[in-house]
């Protein structure tokens, strides 16, 4: 299946570097409609948001340790929001250890990436996602 | 016997946030950095660097069922030149000055470097809370070697430039 690259995205992560890296690399692979949100608290009034206009946000990028509401917590209330729950979410985060993958994994999660990561490892997740 | 001991798991302790700031530089940057020879510092080893970041680490070691409490900072610091030419491999740009883009590279890769030992300090006993970090930029800046605290000074070279990394590791109950 193609990706339908006209969909919003919202790319969610405290540090600005790691957003710019983030939409860069989104870009790169043909995402025209790139929004950034700095915490999980700002990227959930703008998913509500969209979504009460009829113009939800078609992925989800979000790193996990933030202040105010973390990625975690973010995806939870996504899952749990009828015309949220089927958004993909990737998770982004710096903690590889097992019992976190398997926190996200039960919370839902689409896929998640480990940092640090490779251009060519995102567009991976990217695609496996829409695939 | 004590002394040898804490040497024994400070050496645990360093070796993983060696190895994870090699990966990000390798990953994310297309660098090969260098290890130099790791020094401990006292108050006698002066150096300074423009930009530094630092993070408060805390936790437990478990060894022979027996826990300790420990806590320290990881420090990341680089002369203005290097964290722009880091700055700019990261990004895939090119900076001359430390821009709010810019601004919070140091303390991502601070943080990529603690997720990363985290993981494998885990294996070797170490449980570890992360906490946020913070930076500071200046003109020849330098932290002083804490007495209460063991802190190690492995400086590293690259075609980006040369920058430090510290870590200091204090276990209250055996002062």
């Amino acid at each position: 299946m193609a990706i339908d690259f006209s969909i919003k995205v919202i790319v969610v992560d405290d540090m600005m570097t790691m957003r710019k890296i983030v939409s860069k690399n989104l870009k790169a692979m043909g995402f025209k409609n790139i929004v950034e949100a700095e915490d999980g608290a700002k990227a959930w009034s703008l998913l509500t948001q969209a979504a009460d206009d009829g113009k939800p946000f078609g992925f989800i990028v979000s790193d996990w340790n933030m202040p105010k509401m973390d990625g975690l917590e973010l995806l939870t209330k996504v899952r749990a929001t009828d015309n949220l729950k089927e958004t993909p979410f990737l998770m982004v985060t710096a903690e590889a250890e097992s019992s976190n993958v398997l926190k996200v994994v039960k919370a839902g999660v689409s896929n998640f990436i480990v940092k640090p990561f490779t251009p060519d490892t995102l567009t991976g997740k990217v695609q496996k996602i829409f695939s | 016997m004590k002394t040898e001991t804490f040497n024994q798991r400070y050496l645990a302790f360093t070796k993983p946030f060696v190895d994870s700031v090699k990966e990000i530089y390798s990953t994310m940057m297309a660098t090969e950095i260098h290890q130099g020879k790791a020094l401990y510092k006292r108050e006698d080893i002066g150096f300074s660097h423009d930009y530094l970041t630092i993070m408060g680490i805390s936790g437990t070691f478990t060894a022979q069922d027996e826990k300790h409490d420990f806590r320290g900072n990881l420090v990341l610091s680089w002369p203005l030149q290097t964290y722009l030419n880091t700055a700019g491999a990261m990004m895939q740009e090119e900076y001359t000055e430390i821009n709010d883009e810019i601004a919070d590279v140091g303390m991502e890769i601070c943080n990529i470097t603690m997720g990363g030992a985290k993981a494998t300090l885990a294996q070797v006993g170490f449980s570890v809370d992360m906490s946020i970090p913070t930076s500071v930029s200046g003109n020849n800046i330098d932290i002083s070697a804490q007495a209460s605290a063991t802190t190690i000074l492995v400086p590293f070279s690259s075609d980006l430039g040369n920058f430090n990394l510290e870590l200091n590791y204090e276990e209250p109950s055996e002062k």
